[in-house]
């Protein structure tokens, strides 16, 4: 449901159920200078990591049919400068703002720790970022990722959601370990692994080589994720990907999700959220 | 910024082989400057292409925004097919501009970079603080060479380098440019947008002479407005995005080895 006054996702306090997701809504002041946010239900950052990152070298992103591959490889100014240089813009903002971190357990618990004491309003665990290498930064067992979630959970008492892994085969055991682990909600899911190839040069298009498929190419898929893991638990989810008009955001409620990611589709229709509105207000009332 | 909606005035091909300018009508309170791009959704009923399609602003006059382009896939093949009369949406403008300096100027376009340059070059060629610049078109044979008339019809200097030679200068935009500069002796600047190697060449050329440049970079690009980090150029302070931090760039911060050779202008 989607009451007038807003309604708790997760202990945050949302204006209504439209969520801009990390990677897609930059820190808050590109898609502030572009749409009304006050409009929207809720932020959250691209992600951050303990130290800064450069990013993934040229071409970042490929369109697909639908869809569109990045690999743009967490680039981000690091834990100390978001702190000190960003989160004083996302305070003025009028929506409610989450931070996105990515990194090993022991670095997402301190970085969880520090961003509590800012006051932002949540916190997204990224398990899943499909352009960086090494495990430790994305445990793709339900017992790493359990780990790793209780790390933070340890860490911090503010709202955590879990970005879990688009893992078509073992969804229901990821939500089962993120929930036991005390995550506050989960994020279903993130973008898809995936390579495209440029067959006139006979190599791979994008400098990261492989990246991570978003679109409405993936949402049948995002929506069987969202669907399959709403069967194991009550935890609030924000379902994610894919989502681009009213009817593809009515589908994720009925899927199971409690609350709408927009996120590619900020790329392309930035003002997609003034449809969806409607079309959500229309399904509550139905 | 925000989310604008045009009325098309004029979409048809003005050269071979699939050589396209349209004119749009764009709000009345649309202010923009050479250098910047627009956004645009080549057909709002599909998904595919999913992106906006950026393209240089090549003028603005009474609410009139002229860009040109070149089909070369689904997305430039739809738009080409778009008639007079229908609405389109555009996110702009965006980007940042070429920056005006004093000083003897120099355009050089490759191909569809042209497009951007020709509303540089009308407003210096009407700017009376300033000197007026030459323009020099590079292509590869005189079919190509479309934008002519537009450059000679500012009265500036114009000049042509084809590969072929079908038509004056026969070689590279590059090797024209070296001649005109020597012709010159106070150090100057190059305004340039086309292939990378077009670029850099003439930034190697540039530093030889001791001649500042400001190249427009084109990369494949998604959101355009900053929020994907998608249309990264290699540059000597990190990665910089050409939508937001550019697209013209000082041609001495791009470090062309670890951009694409090919960026498909």
């Amino acid at each position: 449901m989607i009451p007038k006054t807003g309604f708790n996702f997760a202990g945050i306090k949302l204006r209504n159920p439209l969520i801009l997701l990390s990677g897609t809504a930059g820190y808050g002041k590109e898609l502030n200078e572009m749409i009304d946010l006050s409009r929207l239900g809720g932020l959250i950052c691209k992600t951050i990591t303990l130290l800064p990152r450069e990013g993934n070298p040229p071409p970042r992103t490929a369109e697909t049919p639908s869809g569109l591959i990045n690999s743009i490889g967490l680039e981000n100014p690091g834990l100390k400068a978001f702190i000190k240089e960003v989160i004083p813009y996302l305070k003025n903002l009028s929506l409610p703002v989450m931070a996105s971190i990515a990194g090993d357990k022991k670095e997402l618990a301190l970085m969880a720790k520090k961003l509590e004491e800012t006051g932002l309003s949540g916190l997204e665990l990224n398990l899943s970022c499909p352009n960086v290498s090494g495990s430790a930064f994305n445990p793709v067992s339900p017992a790493d990722l359990h780990k790793t979630i209780k790390a933070v959970r340890q860490s911090v008492k503010m709202p955590i959601l879990a970005k879990l892994p688009p893992d078509l085969f073992r969804i229901e055991n990821l939500v089962t370990a993120a929930e036991d682990a005390g995550s506050n909600g989960l994020t279903i899911a993130n973008t898809f692994p995936a390579v495209i190839f440029d067959v006139q040069k006979r190599k791979p298009v994008l400098g990261g080589v492989t990246g991570g498929l978003s679109g409405p190419a993936i949402l049948p898929l995002s929506l069987y994720l969202v669907f399959k893991a709403r069967q194991v638990t009550n935890l609030p989810i924000l379902g994610s990907g894919g989502v681009f008009d009213g009817p593809s955001a009515v589908s994720m409620l009925l899927a199971g999700a409690n609350a709408v990611g927009l996120g590619t589709v900020n790329f392309f229709r930035p003002d997609a959220y003034r449809e969806i509105l409607i079309a959500l207000e229309k399904y509550n009332t139905l | 910024m925000m989310v604008e909606t045009a009325e098309i005035r004029e979409n048809h091909k003005i050269a071979s082989p699939s050589y396209y300018r349209m004119v749009i009508e764009v709000p009345k309170h649309f202010q923009a400057r050479p250098g910047q791009f627009l956004q645009i959704q080549v057909e709002s009923k599909t998904t595919d292409p999913l992106l906006r399609r950026p393209f240089s602003i090549a003028g603005l006059s009474e609410n009139k925004v002229t860009v040109f382009y070149q089909i070369k896939g689904k997305g430039t093949a739809l738009l080409s097919r778009r008639q007079a009369g229908e609405q389109i949406s555009f996110l702009g403008p965006l980007g940042k501009l070429y920056p005006i300096v004093p000083g003897p100027k120099i355009i050089l376009a490759g191909g569809l970079g042209a497009a951007g340059l020709l509303f540089l070059a009308k407003n210096l060629s009407a700017d009376s603080e300033n000197e007026k610049p030459i323009a020099i078109l590079g292509c590869k044979t005189k079919e190509d060479l479309f934008f002519l008339r537009d450059f000679q019809a500012l009265d500036i200097p114009t000049y042509c380098a084809t590969e072929d030679g079908s038509f004056e200068f026969k070689g590279l935009a590059t090797s024209l440019l070296r001649k005109k500069i020597k012709e010159r002796s106070k150090n100057g600047i190059i305004y340039a947008c086309g292939p990378n190697p077009m670029l850099a060449a003439a930034g190697k050329i540039a530093k030889e002479y001791g001649w500042s440049a400001y190249f427009s970079m084109e990369t494949m690009m998604s959101c355009g407005t900053g929020l994907c980090r998608g249309c990264a150029v290699a540059t000597r302070n990190g990665y910089r995005l050409a939508c937001v931090d550019g697209p013209v760039f000082p041609a001495e911060e791009i470090m062309w080895g670890k951009n694409d050779s090919e960026n498909g202008v």
